[in-house]
């Protein structure tokens, strides 16, 4: 029976014709008990005449409850515990077991009054004695069981209810807390880069001075200028990272991009560094015109961080696969501090940009790890360990998604790129109201 | 020989501006005049006449904003060209020739290499190198 009828049923009252009949299932091997039980139903005085069958083993009651699966449910077991494939607790646990929903009431042929509490523990809605029952004592056994029922469904969704969202506040928290980590980052990221510019300019036109009146110097010397000109390029270029990742929300200047077009001019500006290290690079394009709204140098410097990333991953040389394609956004991540209207939803049409290597992968326990800012794996004077974080955070400027996961069935790492598509300001190509052309792309499910 | 050109470099930090000056005095084409307190820095600049001024624009008390305004309202020191050096931008912000112009004035982010300084000053000198 439906849902709704049953509450029905409970908020008219069961003496009313006008409400759908109670199915019963009588689990007893003694016909003349199972006769008994149904006269006895049968003058209650249920405003329809309630169902009654009958199953004659556990075996036979499970099959029934399970394979009148919607059509007709029953609605409450009446359960002997004596039957041929069973006896006593026993019976009411296997069925239980197999139908955890359905209100059951136990009819027995002793007044055993412990088992009878532990049966109600374990989840019986009632324990009558064969001896004591009539008409009137089964009907309103029936009805508080199907009433407990009730409110036991209720408890069970708000209960899945709960858990979920204290599954949500949990990632909604950890999010917070890694907005807020960023955010002291930040601060104390431009601080540091301005205190540190001033001493590191003196340097700098220290060694210009010495390397411009060192008359003749020694070899020593000589390396020891290039040395420090070197450190002092290295820690330029950090504060620079640092200063882009503390305030790179300041300067996005968008316009219409093609994302094709983005990635091949990306593909010629590290195609040198590519060659370099043994690594071929090669673009799988979308066929049509993929539009977003974007700040080119910002998403360029994007794309060329993680090239770079999965080049300097490969040593012995691998190869990058650039792939584009129209998608759909499917799981966002939620992004409590941010209260803004553009943000993206599930189902916006996204273009996506994927760039995997077959390089060594990340390890699962670093995976959490590689957007934090100043996280690296590269040796000293290599990484800054700003690369993914500033990436990632061009990316969120763009109010769009970037992950990174392993390839599935070959080694090496994907990092998926998700923008919002823009494709009001270029004429609509084909197929973009076409819905099933459209491929749904979720945080977990890695297309091909 | 021809008469060496008048800089006045106005920069909070000492050892920078020292620097700054034993370089270009090391090319032997400028004069260099250094003063590390921006409230004296209108008064240094009338008695100096600089035929140009490089200026700090991060600085405790009067900042390179309000200096650079005194020399806007003297008649002499408001056609002196002006060039802004400071942390606030990055390089990468900057023109392909190091520069950008930013509210009137050129700017030079630190740190700076010293080729590239003198190449600026040179520009708004006017001299050809």
């Amino acid at each position: 029976m439906e849902q709704d009828a049953k509450d029905d049923i409970i908020r008219r009252g069961f003496r009313n014709p006008n409400v759908p009949a109670l199915r019963f299932l009588c689990v007893e091997d003694n016909m003349g008990d199972f006769v008994l039980v149904k006269d006895h139903l049968r003058h209650a005085g249920f405003g329809r005449q309630p169902v009654v069958c009958c199953a004659s083993r556990v075996q036979v009651a499970v099959e029934m409850l399970s394979a009148e699966s919607s059509d007709l449910p029953f609605d409450l077991v009446f359960l002997d515990l004596s039957l041929p494939d069973s006896t006593g607790a026993e019976t009411f646990r296997r069925l239980r077991h197999a139908c955890p929903r359905i209100p059951v009431i136990i009819l027995s042929g002793n007044n055993d009054h412990d088992l009878a509490e532990e049966l109600v523990q374990e989840g019986a809605q009632d324990y009558l004695p064969k001896e004591s029952l009539n008409p009137d004592l089964l009907m309103r056994c029936a009805i508080y069981a199907l009433g407990r029922q009730r409110y036991r469904a209720g408890l069970e969704k708000l209960t899945q209810r709960l858990k979920q969202t204290t599954l949500e506040l949990r990632a909604a928290h950890s999010h917070l807390a890694q907005a807020e980590k960023l955010d002291s980052i930040c601060r104390l990221a431009a601080g540091v880069a301005h205190e540190v510019k001033n001493p590191l300019a003196t340097i700098q036109m220290g060694l210009d001075y010495l390397t411009a009146h060192c008359v003749n110097p020694d070899e020593n010397t000589e390396s020891t200028l290039v040395l420090m000109q070197e450190a002092v390029d290295r820690a330029d270029s950090v504060i620079h990272d640092m200063l882009n990742f503390s305030r790179s929300d300041e300067s996005v200047k968008m316009e219409p991009i093609c994302i094709n077009d983005l990635v091949a001019c990306v593909l010629r500006i590290v195609k040198h560094e590519c060659h370099r290290n043994h690594v071929t690079c090669e673009a799988l394009l979308a066929d049509d015109v993929l539009m977003i709204s974007g700040d080119l140098n910002k998403l360029e410097q994007v794309f060329i961080n993680i090239i770079m990333n999965s080049v300097q991953a490969m040593k012995a040389g691998g190869k990058i696969e650039i792939r584009t394609k129209r998608g759909l956004l499917g799981e966002t991540q939620r992004d409590e501090g941010l209260r803004e209207m553009n943000r993206m939803r599930m189902g916006d049409e996204v273009a996506v940009i994927e760039i995997s290597d077959n390089g060594p992968g990340i390890p699962d326990e670093l995976k959490n790890r590689i957007f934090e800012p100043f996280f690296t794996t590269k040796p000293t004077g290599e990484g800054t360990g700003l690369g993914l974080a500033v990436s990632k955070r061009i990316i969120e400027l763009h109010r769009g998604q970037m992950e990174v996961v392993n390839s599935e069935g070959s080694t090496g790492a994907c990092v998926r790129i998700q923008l919002k598509a823009n494709f009001s300001n270029k004429n609509k190509p084909n197929g973009t109201n076409g819905k099933p052309s459209l491929e749904l792309v979720t945080a977990t499910n890695r297309t091909p | 020989m021809k008469t060496k050109k008048r800089i006045l470099v106005i920069d909070d930090d000492k050892p920078l501006a020292s620097m700054v000056k034993m370089n270009l005095e090391g090319t032997g084409d400028y004069d260099v005049c250094v003063e590390n307190r921006s409230s004296r820095a209108l008064r240094v600049a009338q008695d100096f006449e600089p035929d140009l001024i490089l200026l700090d624009y991060i600085m405790p008390g009067l900042d390179g904003g309000d200096v650079s305004c005194r020399f806007h309202e003297d008649p002499k020191l408001s056609k002196v060209p002006l060039v802004m050096v400071t942390a606030l931008v990055s390089n990468c912000e900057m023109g392909d020739d190091g520069t950008s112009q930013l509210g009137g004035h050129t700017m030079l982010a630190k740190p700076i290499r010293f080729h590239a300084l003198l190449a600026c000053i040179e520009k708004r000198l006017g001299v050809v190198a």
